[in-house]
């Protein structure tokens, strides 16, 4: 337990500043606006609830999570915490491990956490399993975004606007392709073909998020266009791939 | 004492009473707004692609479409008054509702709303449009719309009163039902259609050509048909006889 301690007191930091009330609030109000959406739909009242929640939900999570994450690390490594933390008789591997660790245990949580409304909802169980394991590779993905660009950029405005803008791009990359394909075939004016290409090579740097999870799964009661061995190697080669990078980052920092 | 000493507490200074004024003035404002009793309707914009939209919904398109869903159908409610869908632009409602269509193809809310809502005019040209949408819907995704391309057939024939149009889409939807498990009645439609116009022998060549086809495999709806063969023939020959009798006096 003495070597997973900077895991430990990850945790307990997160507890210590309301995390998880700040997850079951951020769950409350997306409940209270997919209820409100529903209440608005003329048909399929229920599943309209459920994939409005799973889409709301889905984007806040990320937002607090990875906003936690970046202000929490950005600012031990401004005010130097971390020179304390590698103190202890910890290599700079092992405390960006357990970083990861602890983030990684809070993403568990929340993605269970998230995952109950919409099994009380009456979705298909299989639907809510495969919708919260897609969410979970998500959410561990962000969490190594996060932290490489906190090690990057060590400031949180920089650090957050770089996160939401290869998040949204990620999460919109498919049509981003299809666009900029469309553009190629049609055959646009010179400046046109070659920003097309340029957000298309982009496509091929980001995650695609869109295949993770899909609230129209749950709309219509039957997963599609996705199979989770296709996500599973996305996610496990983005996670270590830029957990490596970020290790590289710390390492290289003098402190 | 104690109540002047809490009104004191309470007392506003002279830049505050003005901003409470302008904020007052603003809400006098809004309610009369809100009370016009002629609201001009805002007219519907021009409908945006699919593919553009897609880009904004960061994958969550089924979504997008369900929103937009719900502001087509609110859009005929302004400051607390119902405009008449007659003072709506079809072209434009179509636009959008093709829009919604494509944003999520797994839905027949488009279909639903257009022969369920929309077509609920007194405008002949209006209703066209609506029944024109789903048909191409239909032709999109028959599996999805044909009970909306069902509905389509019937209120041509009782609404719109053309029999001639409710024969055309009950053919679509004959043909557009082959192999896409759509349920028999819906296919034959054309077949009551015909009987109701006194095209017997029309009626009678269609179910026979549906049977030698093999698109029907159920053994009840086969010897429904059979059935149904056996009263038309027996009509034409009740039918003929009368001609002939006519004939003969």
């Amino acid at each position: 337990m003495q070597r997973l301690i900077i895991a430990k007191y990850t945790l307990l930091e997160a507890h210590k500043r309301s995390l998880i009330v700040l997850f079951l609030l951020g769950i409350v109000v997306c409940v209270a606006i997919a209820a409100y959406a529903a209440s608005l739909s003329m048909v399929d009242k229920q599943a309209t609830l459920a994939a409005f929640y799973a889409a709301t939900v889905r984007l806040a999570m990320v937002a607090v999570l990875n906003v936690y994450l970046i202000l929490m690390e950005t600012r031990n490594l401004e005010q130097e915490n971390t020179f304390v933390w590698l103190g202890l008789p910890v290599s700079r591997m092992h405390y960006l491990l357990q970083k990861i660790l602890a983030y990684s245990i809070l993403a568990t949580g929340l993605a269970l956490l998230v995952s109950l409304p919409l099994w009380w909802a009456g979705t298909d169980m299989q639907i809510v399993l495969r919708w919260t394991l897609g969410f979970y590779l998500e959410l561990l993905v962000t969490v190594s975004i996060s932290i490489l660009f906190a090690c990057l950029f060590r400031q949180a405005l920089i650090s957050l606007s770089a996160f939401a803008a290869v998040y949204l791009f990620a999460r919109s990359a498919l049509e981003f392709y299809q666009h900029s394909s469309n553009i190629i075939d049609r055959g646009g004016s010179g400046i046109e073909i070659v920003l097309a290409w340029l957000v298309k090579l982009c496509t091929f740097l980001v995650p695609k998020f869109e295949q993770f999870a899909s609230a129209s799964w749950i709309l219509h009661q039957r997963i599609f266009d996705t199979d989770l061995l296709s996500i599973l190697p996305q996610a496990l080669l983005f996670f270590g791939l830029l957990t490596l990078i970020a290790l590289d980052r710390l390492c290289r920092r003098g402190f | 004492m104690r109540l002047i000493s809490r009104f004191n507490a309470i007392a506003l200074t002279r830049s505050q009473l003005a901003q409470l004024l302008l904020f007052s003035c603003f809400l006098i404002n809004q309610v009369q707004l809100v009370s016009k009793t002629d609201v001009e309707p805002y007219p519907l914009p021009q409908p945006i692609s699919a593919s553009d939209l897609r880009v904004l919904t960061l994958g969550e398109s089924a979504i997008m479409a369900k929103l937009l869903g719900v502001w087509l159908l609110s859009y005929d409610t302004r400051a607390g008054q119902i405009i008449p869908f007659e003072r709506l632009d079809y072209d434009r409602l179509a636009g959008w509702l093709k829009t919604i269509a494509q944003l999520d193809e797994l839905s027949d809310y488009s279909s639903m709303v257009a022969a369920g809502v929309f077509i609920d005019v007194k405008d002949r040209q209006r209703q066209l449009k609506m029944i024109e949408l789903v048909r191409q819907r239909f032709w999109e995704k028959p599996e999805i719309n044909w009970r909306w391309m069902a509905q389509a057939i019937m209120l041509s024939k009782y609404r719109l009163k053309d029999i001639s149009l409710a024969l055309s889409l009950a053919q679509d939807l004959r043909i557009g039902a082959q192999g896409k498990g759509i349920p028999y009645w819906a296919s034959e439609m054309e077949v009551y259609l015909l009987h109701d116009m006194g095209e017997l022998e029309a009626a009678l060549l269609l179910i026979k050509a549906m049977i030698d086809d093999g698109a029907i495999t159920d053994a009840d709806e086969l010897r429904f048909l059979n059935r149904r063969i056996m009263e038309l023939e027996a009509s034409m020959q009740s039918n003929q006889n009368n001609s002939s009798n006519i004939q003969h006096n």
